[in-house]
């Protein structure tokens, strides 16, 4: 008998001890994960650059991973003012993810009452560390230099994931771009469902012979004069991207390896790649704008476009592009651009609130039962008088 | 008559004195024109680089890269008009708010310019070339205004109001040309 129970003590003794064991090891491994919050009120902060200033650090030392949460309303008097994410240590794990959610949320189509980066600084966003991830951002760069104006500037940051973010511009300074990739090391960085229009350039990779460089992955690009993609001497592949009204796909002189790019959709007469095979086999050239309303900035792709149903799957290679800019599964057929058209009884696309655009109905007269409803998702605004 | 006369005359003086008071109340309620609040940083960052370091220029232009990364006490991260609703975590120990009456959004947003080095191109690959951003800010407060920010938040939970005249006082610019003789100097050694 008392063997019986000593055995059984024993075997308790064990038991405890390993679950400890488990318990430790897996404290010991894992990278604790905060979050801060960023809302224009009742947040822990009112901008990015505040938590960025006060959570600035080595993660890799520390063994843990932040994220930077922008919620709620804002408004376009709460812009925010140029950013600079530098002076952190971090890993593929051990890193800063910066991401707006729910209202806050870019879309396909500009919204004044989501969270936006608005500034006349010669860069919106500096990213000077690897691994920084952004994601579904407004940027909005509206500097008056005349040359070198950035949206965000990976400058010597490796491995930047920019995601599911629209970039715009009014000021067109030459040699300026949404999105450079300066000085790229090992692993590439990403540009992926963006929506970039009036830029000069939408993205570049400066990458100082230092390869490989940029993904462009399931992007739409707007109103780009000079180019929508140039790159100095690292690499750069765009697959499943629509470029519309650009002075040319590809920059002029490119001294680059446009590894396997294709099924692109352009306005462009031809895509010339450079030492790239096999590259483009599956583009789409001369074609007629696939958009909804580019002039109020609506980036949907029309019923029935061109452009739809006629992307390559890139499961493969991301994962998180199995939902378009606006968090809309991908269909079996993938649509080329950021914006995926909505299988029938699917969600309904976001609709924005254009608070700022001016309504002006002049010369009628209204009464209590003949007026003009203005509706949308949002709020119902009754004309009377 | 008389008594008459003192009490309209002590009527008058009350009035007066109410008057006086509620205005002197709804002026220090009322947000001045002009007034914006500064979220200053307090700490000092994590990684302090004290001076330039001996070795290549490779490591030189390392070094001015991680100066530049770095925020440090005193410089101005995110300028708002006065009565802003700053968020929980926008205050002590990671930062102080400076009131600043009689100074504009326009006036105030000059002190979170970064310093930059207009004269150098942003093209990239000479050896001697000197990162054109040398740092985040170009302006910083004095120890001694954070400290005492720091010492007023600890006694009453306010935050401290300082005029433009003590501000500028109290502001200092970092010296670009000092910064890069000494840089260049070490680049030529």
């Amino acid at each position: 008998m008392s063997n019986h129970y000593e055995d059984n003590a024993t075997g308790e003794i064990v038991f405890w001890i390993l679950m400890l064991i488990v318990i430790l090891a897996s404290t010991a491994s894992a990278v604790s994960v905060r979050t801060y919050t960023i809302k224009a009120s009742g947040g822990d902060y009112t901008t990015v650059q505040a938590a960025e200033t006060a959570h600035n650090q080595a993660l890799t030392t520390n063994d843990s991973a932040l994220t930077f949460e922008i919620s709620g309303a804002w408004t376009g008097n709460d812009y925010e003012g140029a950013i600079t994410i530098a002076g952190w240590t971090m890993d593929t794990t051990r890193n800063l993810i910066v991401i707006a959610i729910g209202d806050s949320k870019a879309t396909h189509i500009w919204d004044v009452d989501r969270w936006a980066c608005s500034t006349g600084a010669v860069t919106s966003i500096t990213v000077s560390e690897d691994f920084v991830i952004i994601d579904g951002i407004q940027v909005w760069q509206n500097h008056s230099g005349a040359s070198y104006i950035y949206g965000i500037n990976g400058d010597g940051g490796k491995r930047m994931t920019v995601q599911n973010s629209y970039f715009r511009s009014d000021q067109r300074a030459v040699n300026s771009c949404a999105i450079r990739q300066y000085n790229t090391g090992s692993g590439w960085t990403r540009v992926l469902n963006c929506i970039i229009t009036e830029w000069p350039n939408a993205v570049i990779a400066y990458a100082n012979a230092v390869i490989p460089g940029i993904h462009v992955y399931n992007c739409t690009v707007y109103d780009c004069a000079q180019t929508a993609f140039w790159s100095n001497s690292g690499r750069m592949t765009v697959k499943n991207t629509i470029a519309m009204s650009v002075g040319n796909f590809l920059g002029a002189t490119p001294q680059n390896f446009w590894d396997t790019s294709d099924f692109n959709y352009t306005s462009d007469a031809s895509i010339t790649y450079t030492s790239c095979t096999p590259c483009g086999a599956n583009d789409l050239y001369s074609q007629a704008d696939p958009h909804t309303d580019t002039v109020n900035g609506d980036f949907s792709l029309k019923t029935g476009s061109d452009a739809a149903e006629v992307g390559v799957d890139l499961t493969g290679r991301y994962s998180m592009l199995t939902v378009d800019i606006n968090g809309t599964d991908r269909d079996a057929n993938w649509d080329i651009g950021a914006h995926e058209l909505a299988a029938a009884g699917g969600d309904p696309d976001p609709v924005p609130n254009r608070r700022r655009q001016q309504l002006r109905i002049l010369g009628y007269i209204f009464d209590s039962d003949k007026y003009v409803a203005v509706q949308s998702a949002k709020r119902t605004l009754w004309l009377t008088s | 008559m008389k008594r008459s006369t003192k009490k309209l005359t002590d009527r008058i003086t009350f009035w007066v004195a109410v008057t006086i008071a509620t205005i002197g109340i709804l002026a220090s309620l009322a947000p001045s024109a002009n007034s914006v609040e500064l979220l200053v940083q307090a700490k000092q960052n994590w990684a302090r680089v004290a001076d330039i370091p001996e070795g290549t220029t490779q490591d030189t232009l390392a070094w001015l890269r991680d100066m530049w990364s770095q925020t440090h006490r005193g410089e101005i991260v995110v300028v708002k008009p006065d009565g802003f609703n700053w968020g929980g975590m926008e205050g002590p120990p990671n930062f102080v708010i400076i009131n600043l009456p009689g100074a504009t959004m326009e006036q105030a947003n000059k002190y979170v310019l970064s310093l930059v080095d207009s004269s150098v191109t942003d093209t990239p690959g000479a050896v001697e070339t000197l990162h054109r951003n040398v740092k985040q800010r170009r302006w910083h407060f004095k120890k001694v205004l954070i400290d005492s920010a720091l010492a007023q938040f600890a006694i009453d939970g306010t935050r401290l109001t300082v005029t433009n005249q003590q501000a500028l006082a109290l502001i200092v610019e970092y010296d670009l040309v000092a910064i890069k003789a000494k840089i260049i100097a070490r680049l030529r050694n």
